[in-house]
């Protein structure tokens, strides 16, 4: 999607929003613009194509897009409107359901719902719940498969509960989450693996991917393990992104061998 | 030193004369160069201007190092001009705060560019091996100021940690990673070793070539402290080394985020003299903005206070009344006047220069006005 920030093409398709300032995107010397909520929100059906390369479309099995995920979004929105935390979300859930059916409708076979705000900062148990409820509000009637990866954060703090949410497969940022810290839960979902760093241009050797991927296999049991960086790659200069891409390819490639 | 109550100074940055990007590049200037360049002259008293003009009707003829030092000469004069006390030369000779001290460190390298923000990016380096400081790379500049500067001098200068967190790690990351296994510590230990590289190798030895040449308040620029508050006791170890052996007045400036992280650990920096910190862009009528200034009169009984009293994202003016009053409830909330200084919250390169100008002189009739009404 052709995006300035994660949040951007969904807020400028959504009444009740309009686009504010510049905003600290985590702890990262990048900003996005924030968000502000001064509406009920209401989704505007016909807009969202226009972000999408629909040249790109055929050109790969599974094409994916990347969303953020409702509890992310308001959080890293400026709420005017809305008197409670939970309406919100819940309004979210049901816009980026609208967003991520259009989507669907369009072609993406995939969506990945991005939570870093549950990683990278403290939540209660209530928030926890409001996730769940509005991940199924999100997903309701999606004819497209649904990940949710998290990151900037330890996964641990949502595990294993966050395997009983209605998404397809789960992420973890490897560079935030120990093995460890997951290895008492079996894994009963694909997990996605950070375990390329999209904060870092240090470019990492196929067989140490391979050799943690193997590690991750022992310890967790996920019924499938998908490759991925552990955040967006936009930290990285592009020919960076690239080769790491590439690496991740051959790890890939590397594990294949040994199966 | 200056004596009266709540001296007056600039941050660090203004925006670039429009000029001298023409100039740097040998492309011809416009005719709204000229009048930039004739209109300033005139307003902050530059004199000799026509060599200037001259030598933007041919730059190819003239020295780079000619255009910098003229674009260094107008900011110290519209900065003096504006009445404050302590000045520099604008950064004018810096890209910015990050990529020209990079530039000086051998064992950096540059990747290519980040976005920023929307579709604005930046350049953006990585340490690829041990770092070495092939000459002090703000004494020239220094020199300058003090040659021509009839105001007191600070100099800012961005410090270790920020260096460091706007970077990538690849050298440290790799030397460790035979023996950390786990990633999060992995790159935390890379960016701990980083950083207090950084500190002695490169911070350390500059700090001590200015102090040589003469420089009496040095300012370490970090804003990147408050976007990882775990972090700050490695921030506040990383002051402590720079230091180590330096007796010039030393600041910090921190900006953007929540200052109570760093407390207790700011305690710890005892060759830090004075804290720069910006308030005025989360003040309302209450003077909210300001209430963490509690924190430094619970924890900290010493240090002074470089008060940001004027928004540096908004173009609107603060008048001098509003700026008074900031500097009033400051000096209630600390409870000494003395320890107060005045600031803008941060550089103001992102300003136009009459809008810079018009927040400086109110900032310094704020602080006078503050005066009075202590008198």
């Amino acid at each position: 999607m052709k995006w300035q920030d994660i949040l951007r093409p969904v807020a400028e398709c959504t009444e009740g929003v309009r686009i504010g300032g510049l905003v600290r995107w985590f702890d990262n010397n990048t900003f996005y613009r924030q968000p502000i909520i001064n509406g009920k929100l209401r989704w505007r059906r016909g807009e969202i194509g226009g972000y999408v390369y629909r040249e790109l479309l055929g050109a790969t099995t599974t094409p994916k897009v990347v969303l953020p995920s409702p509890f992310s979004y308001a959080e890293l929105s400026d709420n005017r409107h809305y008197q409670s935390e939970e309406k919100l979300v819940e309004d979210v859930g049901r816009i980026l359901n609208e967003c991520a059916r259009e989507l669907a409708e369009l072609g993406i076979k995939h969506v990945q719902f991005s939570e870093p705000v549950a990683v990278a900062t403290f939540i209660s148990n209530d928030e926890k719940n409001l996730i769940h409820h509005a991940l199924k509000i999100a997903t309701e009637a999606l004819n497209c498969g649904v990940s949710l990866h998290t990151f900037f954060g330890d996964l641990s703090t949502l595990y294993p509960e966050a395997l009983d949410w209605p998404i397809d497969a789960l992420g973890a940022d490897f560079y935030a989450t120990t093995i460890g810290s997951l290895k008492q839960f079996k894994c009963s979902k694909p997990l996605i693996a950070g375990c390329v760093d999209g904060r870092n241009s240090l470019l990492e050797d196929p067989s140490m991917i391979a050799q943690f991927v193997k590690d991750l296999v022992d310890y967790l049991k996920p019924s499938e393990v998908i490759l991925a960086p552990n955040c967006d790659l936009e930290f990285l200069p592009r020919p960076v992104a690239e080769e790491k891409m590439r690496r991740l390819r051959a790890a890939s490639s590397i594990l294949e061998g040994t199966q | 030193m200056t004596s009266h109550l709540f001296p007056t100074y600039e941050i660090g940055s203004l925006a670039k004369p429009p000029w001298l990007r023409n100039a740097l590049r040998n492309a011809p200037h416009s005719a709204s160069d000229l009048e930039w360049v004739k209109k300033w002259a005139t307003d902050i008293k530059i004199t000799n201007v026509d060599q200037l003009v001259a030598a933007l009707e041919r730059p190819q003829d003239a020295d780079r190092q000619t255009f910098r030092d003229w674009a260094a000469l107008f900011s110290i004069r519209f900065l003096e001009s504006a009445g404050l006390d302590y000045v520099y030369d604008g950064e004018a000779r810096r890209a910015e705060m990050y990529e020209y001290p990079i530039r000086h460190i051998e064992g950096f390298e540059f990747r290519g560019t980040v976005r920023s923000f929307d579709n604005r990016y930046y350049l953006k380096a990585a340490c690829v091996g041990p770092l070495e400081l092939a000459k002090p790379y703000h004494v020239e500049e220094f020199k300058f100021v003090r040659e021509h500067a009839n105001a007191e001098i600070k100099v800012p200068i961005t410090g270790p940690y920020t260096l460091a967190d706007w970077s990538f790690n690849e050298y440290h990351q790799r030397r460790l990673e035979s023996r950390i296994s786990e990633k999060p510590r992995l790159k935390a230990e890379g960016k701990r070793e980083l950083v207090l590289e950084l500190a002695k190798e490169v911070i350390r030895p500059n700090l001590k070539a200015l102090e040589e040449g003469g420089a009496e308040w040095i300012q370490f620029d970090e804003p990147a402290v408050t976007t990882h508050p775990e972090e700050v006791p490695l921030f506040v170890e990383a002051f402590n080394t720079s230091a180590e052996g330096i007796d010039c007045k030393l600041s910090v400036h921190i900006c953007y985020g929540d200052y109570s992280r760093l407390f207790p650990h700011v305690s710890e920096m005892k060759k830090c003299d004075h804290f720069a910190l910006e308030f005025a862009n989360r003040d309302d009528d209450k003077r909210s903005g300001y209430r963490q200034l509690e924190l430094f009169r619970e924890y900290d009984n010493d240090s002074e206070i470089g008060l940001g009293v004027v928004d540096i994202h908004a173009n609107s003016v603060e008048p001098p009344e509003l700026i008074r009053d900031r500097i009033l409830y400051a000096s209630e909330r600390i409870g000494n006047p003395r320890r107060i200084f005045v600031n803008p919250d941060c550089g103001l390169r992102t300003r136009t220069w009459d809008v810079a100008r018009s927040k400086l002189v109110n900032l310094v009739k704020g602080a006078e006005l503050a005066r009075q009404a202590l008198d």
